[in-house]
């Protein structure tokens, strides 16, 4: 996993409540029939819906159509990002995208733990700091965003740093860039001893 | 707060504590899909290796099928490669496959319980986030990713962090014609869809408690739209009955012994859980959805919500989008809109009683004009049950396509797919824009009003047609 320690990027803002994950990597593509859509890239995936008409056609208004933001580091958008199915396409399409960090108010369950195992940062932060964050990269001639893992900080040229509050569990592997696999095969002795004993306990629960 | 039946399941299934909130779950359970699975299998071949219990674990194709009578594997082009793809990965890694001919086979979350696959305290993953369906019977079931899903292959346990718990009680007697989906439907307009976030939601109360299996299935299937990855309902005799038998369930002495362990396990009459939400579904009128996402949820005899009523602008913004999505006008009652599609079917909806809930409605009636309806069973067990009662007649005389199980329409998958401002009423789970087909305009609801609108071809009180 890619090791997550101080990033600097443009960060586009997506301040939309509820972006579900049909919405970051839909099932079926504007313009596109579906054995074309097998073989397009995750990252081209990405928003599709948001990003075209159902004909195909360009949004230029959407966020990540505009030259600004087509190469986007960040995004900051609104409460509950990524709710919505288990699928990991999600976290891919982003991180194929080049996009390392997420930063909203809260998350869909499944997809900030999918973030997490993909060395994709989905940053908790209240709405109005990232509005204010808005503003300021705004006024900024090149939306450019730091996400400081190290210090715990996000930065906006010419303004104060933003502190951030993460727990060691998810920051930790983060900046080690830690394989999760990894770590839990070396539990593999524990996992046996408690297979010996719960089926002792509940045999019901063993079909063999 | 520790008291829960959640949380005995938890301490029960704990490998090692991480001391900071996390532990380490054994996993009892492993329903393994195509469309999540791929990956996870590459995974362990780039490793070498094994998937460590495949006593544990099982697999189905179900996302990627054509419905079309006598679908093969390879029928819709688009998804062949991804079905062969779970063949060859179920036989290399000697995982038992419900291919698409086996009397098992079907969409994950309605073949698991019918099996006996899902019972009362087990902990139960699947690459799904519907997966929270199987808490019907008891069980600690939740949705994980494909990384995830290597982890249970390669460990069969995963990382954990523990959930805070929410009892949703429903008290009262919903009226003939309301349904275990109107019931969850309620829950999630009430109070929103991020209320369950970080928690496992037990469904309690009389209401609850009356409903058979199948509605508990329904009611759980619909948590991950509440917020909620896990959903469970405490077993008791009803899911004892259900069980009983199935092929996968204990047997012999074992079932004697499981059923004493979860009698125990579920008698807590003074659990304390960290949220408590309530729902009276006395007197609920059928639900249906005017907008985007399941919280976008009324009463059929209502009207569409002005978003100007919204106090908080957030809410105003979404509630505008989806407005203009969905193509309604504020202050329109929302019966009597035109359809253009029905669907019946989905994890949510496509399990026996549903279809017989619909059939009553559809029987002796026929499908409006222009309106395309489709009836795709959950799984194949339900296509059996359900013809040998008849029930495949009375759709096909109203009007109503036969199809063959898989997820089809919910997701847009296997060819099954809303046309771009097309108006669908569906018995799925997601309303979401683009879901059933870029542009497609999606509002759900309970088969009996899917088989309604379908007759009647507009968004219809299923009150007035029952007798
Ligand atoms: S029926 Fe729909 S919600 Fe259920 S598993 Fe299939 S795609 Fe997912």
């Amino acid at each position: 996993m890619e090791k997550f320690e101080v990033v600097t990027g443009v960060a586009a803002p997506m301040l939309m409540n509820n972006i579900n994950t049909d919405l970051i990597a839909p099932s079926h593509f504007p313009g596109k029939k579906p054995e074309e859509a097998v073989l397009m890239g995750l990252k081209d995936k990405m928003f599709a819906n948001l990003r075209c008409h159902p004909d195909g056609t360009t949004k230029p208004d959407f966020v990540l159509n505009q030259l600004r933001y087509k190469d986007a580091t960040f995004i900051l958008a609104g409460p509950n990002f990524g709710c919505g199915s288990s699928r990991e396409t999600a976290v891919w399409s982003l991180r194929e995208a080049g996009i390392r960090c997420v930063i909203a108010p809260s998350f869909g369950d499944i997809f900030h733990d999918n973030a997490y195992q993909n060395g994709l940062l989905p940053l908790k932060l209240d709405m109005e700091s990232i509005e204010r964050l808005a503003k300021a990269l705004d006024a900024s001639n090149a939306s450019e965003l730091t996400v400081d893992l190290v210090r715990c900080e996000l930065r906006v040229a010419g303004h104060d740093p933003v502190p951030f509050v993460l727990d060691e569990s998810r920051r930790q592997p983060l900046l080690e860039g830690l394989d999760q696999l990894g770590f839990m095969l070396r539990s593999e002795p524990d996992i046996t001893a408690f297979e010996q004993s719960d089926e002792q306990a509940r045999p019901w629960a063993y079909p063999g | 707060m520790s008291n829960t039946p959640f949380d005995r399941i938890w301490n029960q299934h704990v490998v090692r504590d991480y001391g900071d909130g996390r532990a380490l779950i054994h996993i009892d359970r492993h329903f393994a899909q195509e469309g999540t699975s791929g990956r996870a299998f590459d995974g362990l071949r780039a490793r070498g290796l094994p998937v460590r219990r495949p006593d544990l674990t099982v697999g189905t194709i179900d996302h990627g099928l054509s419905t079309l009578p006598g679908r093969e594997i390879d029928s819709y082009a688009a998804s062949t490669a991804r079905n062969l793809a779970m063949r060859k990965n179920c036989a290399d890694f000697r995982v038992r496959l419900f291919d698409i001919k086996d009397p098992n086979h079907g969409i994950v979350h309605v073949v698991g319980p019918h099996i006996g696959f899902a019972v009362p305290g087990c902990t139960y993953v699947c690459g799904d986030s519907h997966t929270a369906s199987c808490g019907g019977v008891g069980a600690w079931a939740w949705g994980i990713g494909t990384t995830e899903v290597m982890q249970v292959f390669a460990t069969q346990s995963l990382i954990m962090r523990r959930p805070r718990t929410l009892r949703a009680t429903f008290n009262g007697r919903p009226s003939r014609g309301v349904y275990a989906k109107d019931m969850i439907l309620a829950l999630i307009g009430k109070y929103g869809i991020e209320a369950g976030v970080g928690h496992v939601v037990e469904y309690a109360g009389s209401a609850i408690r009356a409903l058979p299996i199948e509605g508990r299935l329904t009611v759980c299937n619909m948590s991950i739209e509440f917020g909620a990855r896990g959903g469970l309902i405490a077993a008791d005799d009803t899911t004892f009955q259900y069980l009983h038998g199935r092929e996968m369930a204990p047997k012999g002495a074992f079932w004697d012994r499981a059923v004493a362990d979860w009698r125990a396990l579920f008698d807590v009459p003074d659990a304390q859980y960290d949220t408590e939400l309530a729902i009276d579904c006395t007197g609920l009128s059928p639900r249906v959805t005017w907008g985007t996402t399941p919280q976008d949820v009324i009463a059929v005899d209502d009207v569409v919500p002005d978003p100007a009523t919204a106090s908080d602008p957030a809410r105003r913004a979404m509630m505008e989008r989806a407005v203009a999505y969905i193509g309604l006008v504020p202050g329109q009652r929302i019966a009597g809109t035109p359809i253009d599609v029905a669907f019946i079917g989905s994890c949510t909806n496509g399990r026996l009683s549903d279809l017989e809930a619909a059939a009553e409605v559809a029987r002796a009636r026929k499908v409006a004009p222009g309106v395309k309806a489709l009836v795709v069973p959950g799984a194949a067990h339900v296509k059996a049950a359900a013809e040998a009662a008849g029930l495949h007649k009375v759709f096909l005389e109203a009007g109503f396509e036969w199809r063959e199980a898989a997820c089809s329409m919910c997701v847009a998958a296997g060819g099954d797919i809303v046309p771009p401002g097309k108006r669908s009423m569906s018995t799925s789970n997601r309303n979401f824009e683009g879901r059933q087909g870029p542009g497609s305009r999606t509002h759900l609801a309970s088969p009996a009003m899917v088989a309604a609108a379908a007759v009647t071809g507009c968004i219809t009180d299923v009150r007035t047609l029952l007798n």
